[in-house]
């Protein structure tokens, strides 16, 4: 443990096919310190945390962590034998079990006969939980905790792995993934003191985070990722926030005008939301006009993502106001089917098509009612045909009607799912990340689908991070901040860099 | 393994014909283009048998029983036997079906089946209650727990298994208390004819249950409500948000294999002539194990009604036959055990 510094990346370099995802970056996370790392999506951030935990092997470069280099390909318990933590958004603790029982589980200190001790055991986590300032009884459900708590927990057993049991101040990595993806600001503040004071103990503390406010007040260094280049490593006491944000962003940031289109659109809004708000969102309000297609974007975690769900009532939003042409409306799934509102969900697996039905069921789920027969009967002819139709049209090749929809790709999955509710004529259709996960190929035909069905009037809704995509389909996009719409862009101001720009508020309205 | 095979069977080509018009998709690969939706033709043996693996498995047992027993087992009364007999199983295994299509368990069954035929026969011969209100009440009673069940899975969502595993002890319990632990004879005549008479030569209950089983049929297979109760089983969240209903869905589903259970214990009660506390626990293993093979066969990955069907006359064949070598009563657990273990196998490996 003679080396000073918890991890040394040097001149790593990775390539997916083509591609340099990461080219020659070099980082330095010193003991005791709280390094940032900083990069928008793309930026090869990703890719260099998942070389440091052993899921990618680099290409060229080593990594060192405490003083021992890895070898790579590696596995996540040798890692952990380097004294090495890492702590993602969904924290993985189990919300069952006991604080004590998550904090302690594979080091509980046990007696002769293997039974646990667990008097000793209470004793030692009050101890550490006091050391971290909660007050809490150990034996509390972790379901029973805040996310704030959720979350310090997660940081005092990542500091635990690091530290072992008899805390000498022996060094060691945390890394942290967005840590406060989940936390509302003020909860925030908690968390950072909890991972101050691991710091304070000797142990790196690797912050990866869309938020620049974070490492400019909670880092102590600060490493910005570009287009899988290291483009500095510098302290963060030289940087505000708008040099950390041209940093990230890769330009000097110009202040876009963000007057609304030219585009003449017919004279009342066909859906108007006001004042929207739940968990993740705060008083949101936007319009949408016949044939419009609207983007929604932001930074991970801005509540963009939720709006498709809210607007269709397959989550039911704490306040706020929808009218669909002219009435109220009150979403949930079946309302919204009927005032013709569909949606295709983000999460394919769980949400999207069925798996084990097959492909044509799949596809003509939306479309059922067009072959009801005689009392009821399903006609089998006319779903042949529209199945074998719609497949020729999204252009679904290798696989026939009857096969599981499992069998198909991703991108054939999406194509089907989108286009299966366009083929039901919506009015609106509201989607998740339409073009995430999808191959080339499928996401040049899906935003081909999206716009066809705009220019028959529809509406598209989209809440989407894949910025490029973004820029290419929508007319406009409202840009989403914490929970709000910062700003909204289109025309000739609507670009990938702009859009970027503005997730990071770098775009005053 | 998959090789087009274009003129062995006229109606075959003529379909792939139609399918090359309609579909250009499949142009570019048409050796893939045998199976068509309806499931119909066959591209290789090995599909084949993946849709008919448990009727296979029936030939196979009735040819082997007929060789070994060719007097007892072939004659024409054993078989009317054999479907008279297990006509309450058909009955129960049927609408079980529809809850596990929807994704339900529903291990109460066999406690309803004893309770509404301990409690028809306990209003009717001890209480004199006329056999038509004594159905009357003990259909209410069934809806009432069909609805506990549900409210408890669907709305409070707890554990169906353990909600309907607790729900059929008690069931069985309340039959202990209402038959006082005493068998309950002379049941009224009105009960008794319309279960022990004959069409075809087949105890009517059969015909019953068959005719259940062509309506859950037409429903699952052929009705848009049927292809929504699927989608909820095989995907409820991906069902919800395309707008079906899957509460509604469900809960029904528990209605229906709870009006199944009551219709069961109707038909034994008629066909025995008594009723007794605990009739249905045998009930339950057979009626599960005939659900789950039937999801192997026919539409395999799927729990379906024809596939249930035959799956059932399995397990009758397979008894009666070990029992004609002698075998006693033990015989039946042990297979439909055994029986139950193979079905979850297949419907493993066929799911792959």
């Amino acid at each position: 443990m003679a080396s000073s510094d918890a991890l040394v990346v040097d001149n790593v370099s990775k390539a997916f096919g083509g591609t340099k995802a990461l080219d020659q970056v070099s980082v330095t996370v010193k003991l005791g310190e709280v390094h940032a790392l900083l990069g928008h999506n793309g930026s090869g951030k990703s890719t260099l945390i998942k070389i440091i935990s052993g899921y990618h092997n680099p290409d060229s470069g080593s990594v060192t962590i405490n003083g021992h280099q890895v070898h790579y390909p590696t596995t996540s318990l040798a890692l952990r034998e380097f004294g090495v933590s890492f702590l993602h958004q969904d924290i993985g603790l189990v919300p069952t079990l006991s604080i004590l029982e998550n904090l302690r589980v594979g080091r509980l200190d046990t007696g002769a006969l293997g039974h646990i001790r667990w008097r000793n055991e209470r004793a030692t986590v009050s101890e550490l939980l006091a050391r971290f300032g909660i007050e809490l009884n150990p034996e509390l459900p972790v379901s029973r905790l805040s996310a704030a708590q959720r979350s310090i927990l997660g940081v005092i057993r990542a500091f635990q792995d690091v530290e072992g049991d008899n805390s000498l101040d022996k060094g060691g990595l945390i890394i942290l993934d967005e840590p406060t993806a989940a936390l509302p600001q003020a909860e925030k503040e908690i968390l950072f003191g909890a991972i101050k004071l691991v710091a304070s103990h000797g142990v790196g503390v690797l912050l990866v985070t869309h938020h620049l406010e974070e490492p400019l007040q909670y880092a102590d260094r600060v490493s910005v990722l570009r287009d899988g280049k290291l483009i500095v490593t510098d302290d963060v006491a030289a940087y505000d926030y708008d040099s950390l944000a041209e940093l990230v962003v890769g330009q000097s940031v110009d202040k876009v005008s963000t007057a609304s289109g030219e585009k003449v659109r017919s004279d009342q809004s066909y859906l108007k939301v006001d004042g929207l708000t739940s968990e993740n969102l705060d008083e949101v309000s936007f319009e949408a006009f016949s044939g419009e297609i609207i983007g929604l974007t932001g930074l991970m975690g801005a509540g963009h993502e939720e709006v498709p769900f809210l607007l269709y009532g397959a989550t039911i939003p704490k306040r706020g106001e929808i009218v669909v042409n002219g009435r109220k409306f009150r979403p949930d799934p079946v309302n919204s089917r009927r005032e013709g509102i569909s949606l295709v969900s983000g999460d394919r697996l769980r949400a999207g098509g069925v798996l084990s039905a097959s492909i044509g069921e799949n596809v003509t789920l939306p479309v059922l009612d067009t072959i009801v027969g005689r009392l009821g009967w399903l006609r089998g002819e006319k779903e042949e045909s529209i199945v074998s139709g719609m497949m020729s049209k999204f252009a679904i090749t290798g696989a026939s009607a009857h096969m599981p929809f499992s069998v198909l790709s991703g991108g054939n999955q999406q194509k089907a799912l989108v286009g299966r509710w366009i083929e039901a004529k919506p009015k609106i259709l509201l989607l998740q990340e339409p073009t995430a996960g999808v191959d080339i190929g499928a996401t040049v035909e899906i935003i081909r689908m999206l716009k066809a069905f705009a220019e028959q009037g529809g509406i598209v809704i989209f809440s989407s991070e894949q910025y490029e995509d973004v820029a290419t389909l929508s007319d406009r996009v409202l840009v989403f901040r914490s929970g709000r719409i910062i700003c909204e862009l289109s025309g000739s101001n609507l670009t990938p860099t702009s859009l970027v720009d503005a997730s990071y508020g770098k775009i005053e309205v | 393994m998959v090789v087009p095979n274009k003129s062995k069977e006229g109606s075959q080509s003529r379909e792939n014909t139609n399918e090359s018009q309609v579909a250009g998709a499949y142009l570019e690969e048409p050796q893939k283009s045998k199976a068509v939706t309806r499931g119909i033709a066959f591209s290789s043996p090995r599909e084949f048998i993946r849709h008919f693996t448990v009727v296979v498995a029936l030939v196979v047992t009735v040819v082997i029983f007929a060789i070994l027993r060719p007097h007892t087992f072939l004659a024409l009364n054993n078989l009317e036997a054999i479907l008279t007999s297990q006509a309450a199983l058909f009955a129960l295994s049927l609408t079980l079906t529809v809850a596990l299509g929807a994704g339900e368990i529903d291990l109460s069954i066999g406690g309803v089946l004893g309770f509404s035929s301990v409690l028809i026969g306990y209003l009717s011969v001890t209480k004199g209650i006329p056999v038509v209100i004594a159905l009357v009440i003990s259909f209410i009673a069934i809806l009432l727990v069909a609805a506990i069940n549900s409210y408890l899975i669907v709305k409070i969502r707890v554990n169906g298994l353990i909600a309907t595993l607790a729900m059929g002890t008690i069931l069985d319990g309340l039959s202990e208390a209402v038959s006082n632990s005493s068998t309950i004879g002379n049941i009224p005549s009105s009960i008794l004819k319309p279960m022990q008479a004959r069409f075809l030569g087949i105890g009517t209950p059969f015909w019953y249950a068959v005719v259940i089983g062509i309506i859950i049929w037409y429903v699952l297979h052929h009705m848009q409500s049927g292809r929504f109760l699927y989608f909820t089983g095989e995907g409820r969240e991906a069902a919800r948000l395309a707008g079906i209903r899957v509460n509604r869905i469900r809960t029904v589903s528990l209605f229906v294999s709870a009006i199944g259970a009551w219709f069961a214990g109707l038909i034994v009660l008629g066909q025995t002539g008594a009723a007794q506390a605990g009739t249905g626990d045998p009930y339950l293993l057979p009626a599960y194990a005939a659900t789950f093979l039937g999801a192997a066969t026919i539409k395999p990955g799927r729990f379906n009604p024809i596939g249930t069907f035959v799956a059932v006359l399995l397990l009758a064949v397979g008894t009666t036959g070990l029992q004609l070598f002698g075998l006693s009563n033990w015989v039946t657990n042990v297979f439909d055990g055994a029986i139950l273990i193979v079905a979850i196998g297949l419907a493993t490996l066929v799911g792959r």
